[in-house]
């Protein structure tokens, strides 16, 4: 998994690429923490790029996403596709995160 | 009955990436589609991390990885069949997760078996032998 990190005015974007599984899904949540202690609160992960998913990537969503509204900032999500679409789609994720039509959407919001 | 061969392996995260290699090779041959191999993917993920954490929460043993297709049913299925010396655990008792939980009161635990459930066609569990045997099954497309 690899992720890119850009600021896009009061957003800050990170794109996901790759696989999220047992062994790289927690650097999703150490990525999402940095961003938040640098001062960093919406965050809008891109996950078009994002060819495969597992609980354990859930798992570091979620508590990405815990962390960040306690702090009063907050997470969302866009370009879902494939199987990472219906893994969030079974989970009940589309219904616990905004998830955005597409990236364009995403920033302007 | 089709297939046959199988993958005695050290049941730790490690061997992940193994067994991935394993299976996928095993679903092409035996005709899976890609949509199917995805969905296999991630049934062996949470069945091989659910092996290393309950079956062996103290580490060292090994798990047996075996993929067949079913050609007794009507239409065929491939069958996944995973199988540890560990303690004794079923992974079908498992509650499932609160999916209309809001975000603060969500738990992390349990979307591994969940997402197996939901993915796999037809999960079965058996103690034998001193032995876990887990079975997850994909209805064969037609054609």
């Amino acid at each position: 998994m690899n992720i890119e990190t850009r600021i896009e005015g009061t957003k800050t974007l990170l794109t996901v690429t790759g696989r999220m599984d047992a062994l790289s899904a927690p650097a999703f949540e150490a990525a999402c923490v940095d961003l938040l202690e640098k001062g960093h609160m919406t965050l809008v992960a891109n996950l078009a790029g994002l060819e495969y998913i597992s609980s354990a990537g859930l798992r570091s969503i979620l508590g990405a996403a815990k962390k960040l509204k306690s702090a009063g900032g907050s997470l969302s999500f866009c370009g879902l596709c494939g199987m990472v679409d219906e893994v969030f789609r079974v989970s009940g994720f589309l219904k616990l995160f905004k998830v955005h039509a597409s990236l364009a959407q995403a920033l302007e919001e | 009955m089709t297939g046959g061969i199988s993958l005695r392996i050290p049941a730790t995260l490690e061997s992940l990436g193994l067994v991935q290699n394993f299976v996928g090779t095993q679903g092409k041959l035996l005709g899976l589609d890609a949509e199917m191999s995805a969905r296999l993917e991630l049934v062996v993920e949470e069945l091989v991390v659910n092996i290393g954490r309950y079956a062996y929460p103290q580490g060292g043993g090994d798990m047996e990885v075996d993929c067949v297709l079913d050609h007794d049913r009507k239409p065929p299925r491939f069958c996944l069949i995973l199988r540890d010396w560990g303690e004794a655990f079923n992974p079908l008792n498992k509650e499932a997760p609160d999916l209309e939980a809001g975000l603060d009161e969500r738990q992390p635990g349990g979307l591994g078996i969940f997402l197996v459930r939901e993915l796999a066609d037809h999960c079965s569990y058996r103690r034998q032998d001193d032995a876990n045997e887990f079975r997850a099954c994909f209805v064969m497309p037609k054609g």
